[in-house]
């Protein structure tokens, strides 16, 4: 498995599917992706080749360009075919993509871990 | 012996090209720590293999993502695949399940042990049985009743509504020393205050002579005429071989009976696998709550026990509610988290009926599962007593398990989704799998005898929880390590 093949689909959704998106830096967005991949990549081979597929199904379906430099149309393409899918076979991956997306954004977002900070204070 | 706090007390071994010893441990979690103890107490040269990192106390301070993705598989996401499909977050570390849970250690219900003996013909557990060795292990461990302390207002404003509707609630019984409130349990306990076996079966075992190797991951046992000859094993991608008088496989519900399926001992084995199902429900509340000040919970609702449901709150960080909200809108998770300090994190756990069966075409297993209609009703019954529960509790919105649906504000709506529930719909999660590979009385119904042993094979046992006969719908840590002590009990008695 390709990871950063992966990873450079992942980037739209990651724009489409992390919170606070629009306040991470490009290059942050790109981070999490190539971790995600990772994390997929660590998975059995037909996990992570369904979840290739699917990405690569979902993009050509609702043209989304997985590139880095993903553009607002983009993201918005994205985030709008995601809330509107109707395709159940692929809520497994979906939810996948958002929970690990999800868990590992916030690293990103704080600058000192939150419960380090409270802490300190 | 319990160790002061903020000691990273372990040492690791490399392992050489091939390993002689008598006694292998493949998995580190809360059976395998048992077997590793008691073996090296009573003199045995014990090697404990663990597939995962070893990660000392203060490395649990680092960021909530990356050490999920160090201390789980799968970054903390491993699917079982169905309709509804299930996240199961599983361990993957020196301590195992013990290193990222909340600490919790029940003692097996009575009710819980009848069944065992009345419909798996299991004559050996009982209350007097596992009792010492509870003793033993509370005593270890440091376990002891929660009390209330600053934070924990999710816990408290569940524990009161339970009250006032005249629901039972119990105190958390956890492995727990002098609890800082960080938070943090999930990833690590970056105080040292929960006591994992990491810092006391572990290390005891060690005083005592047993060798740990971390990121071993132990591919395939070889045997012959019955008996096991040899494990062989990956370290940082070169093979290694072990060679034992005696195997102990406690590498967890998916991972043992992957390994005993991939390495041909034992065929039958993962054809049962049992798991709790967890409903996360994310609570908005008119003022702040501060939920990510505290610990897991201090108080479990236990009204609902023999129906098979626990309520409780749940480790809240924004992390925690954005996947829990995975299946909403992005906008509509910016929304709750802009409100955080109002906002708490909760769990119905279900003990389900619901069957798994594990498959190992490759080298990573894959889990198929499917969730049986008795189940849909007792997740229905679940969905509806933490939505009262939580309404009572002071919630103003609650977002449910549900996809496609909005949070509701009130308990006619949240009955109107209830009525319009859609099963495939449901985000269901697990993080305690068990039985699959049960005990049993005869090699036809399971997969290892009373005693641990793996049917037809003479030097090979198991004591992790996939030997559970069934599904015990309590935090399973005491259960599994109280029968890891009677397994290994008897086997030290006549080995």
């Amino acid at each position: 498995m390709d990871k950063d093949r992966l990873a450079r689909r992942l980037i739209p959704f990651v724009y489409a599917l992390c919170p606070y998106s629009e306040r991470l830096a490009p290059q942050s967005v790109c981070s999490i992706a190539r971790e995600v991949a990772a994390i997929l990549c660590l998975q059995s081979r037909p996990i992570s080749f369904g979840v290739l597929v699917y990405l690569w199904i979902f993009s050509v379906v609702v043209g989304v360009k997985c590139q880095s430099d993903s553009s607002t149309l983009d993201r918005m393409t994205c985030t709008h075919a995601l809330e509107h899918s109707r395709f159940p076979i692929w809520g497994l991956f979906r939810k996948m993509l958002s929970t690990l997306i999800a868990l590992n954004a916030f690293d990103y977002m704080y600058l000192h871990d939150p419960s380090d900070e409270r802490k300190s204070a | 012996m319990i160790h002061p706090m903020n000691e990273s007390p372990l040492k690791v071994d490399r392992p050489s090209l091939t390993v002689h010893c008598d006694y292998l441990v493949i998995g580190s979690g809360a059976g395998g720590s048992v077997a590793a103890r008691e073996l090296a107490l009573a003199g045995k040269d014990v090697v404990v293999v663990e597939e995962g990192p070893y990660l000392p106390l203060e490395q649990f301070r680092g960021p909530v993502g990356s050490l999920t993705r160090k201390l789980y598989r799968s970054g903390g996401v491993t699917p079982f695949f169905g309709s509804p499909s299930v996240a199961f977050a599983e361990a993957r570390c020196v301590g195992g399940g013990t290193t990222i849970n909340g600490g919790l250690l029940w003692r097996t219900p009575a009710w819980i042990l009848e069944e065992w003996g009345r419909i798996h013909g299991l004559t050996l557990y009982s209350e007097q049985v596992l009792k010492p060795h509870f003793v033993t292990i509370e005593r270890l461990l440091g376990v002891r009743s929660t009390v209330h302390v600053e934070g924990n207002e999710d816990s408290k404003l569940l524990a009161r509504a339970a009250r006032s509707l005249g629901w039972k609630v119990s105190a958390a019984r956890r492995a727990l020393g002098n609890c800082q409130n960080t938070n943090r349990c999930p990833t690590g306990c970056p105080t040292g205050a929960k006591r994992s076996v990491a810092l006391t079966y572990l290390v005891e075992a060690q005083e005592h002579g047993a060798r740990l190797m971390p990121n071993v991951r132990v591919c395939s046992l070889t045997h012959e005429a019955g008996r096991i000859t040899g494990a062989t094993g990956l370290f940082n991608g070169n093979r290694v071989n072990f060679i034992a008088d005696r195997y102990f496989l406690a590498a967890g519900p998916i991972q043992t009976p992957h390994l005993l399926k991939r390495s041909r001992v034992r065929s039958s084995a993962g054809n049962q696998l049992r798991f709790h199902i967890n409903l996360k429900f994310v609570a908005r509340f008119s003022s702040p709550i501060r939920a990510d000040v505290g610990t897991i919970f201090t108080e479990q609702v236990q009204e609902f026990e023999k129906q098979g449901l626990y309520m409780m709150a749940s480790n809240c960080l924004p992390h925690y509610v954005a996947a829990t909200l995975s299946h909403q809108s992005r906008q509509e998770v910016e929304s709750v988290l802009t409100d955080f300090a109002n906002v708490g994190l909760f769990v119905a756990q279900v003990r389900a009926r619901a069957g798994g069966r594990i498959y190992s075409p490759f080298d990573t297993p894959i889990v198929m599962q499917s969730i049986p209609s008795e189940d849909l009703l007792r997740i229905g019954f679940a969905l509806k007593r933490m939505g009262e529960l939580l309404f009572k509790a002071g919630a103003v919105k609650i977002y449910l398990p549900l996809r496609g649906e909005l949070g509701v504000t009130s308990s006619l709506e949240l009955q109107g989704v209830l009525d319009r529930m859609v099963p495939q719909r449901l985000e269901l999660i697990t993080v305690h799998a068990m039985s699959s590979c049960p005990m049993a009385a005869s090699p036809d119904r399971g997969t290892v005898d009373e005693y641990g042993k793996v049917w037809n094979h003479s030097n090979l046992w198991i004591c992790d929880s996939s030997t559970l006969p069934d599904n015990i719908g309590e935090s399973p840590q005491g259960t599994i390590m109280a029968v890891a002590h009677e397994i290994l009990r008897q086997h030290v008695s006549q080995h």
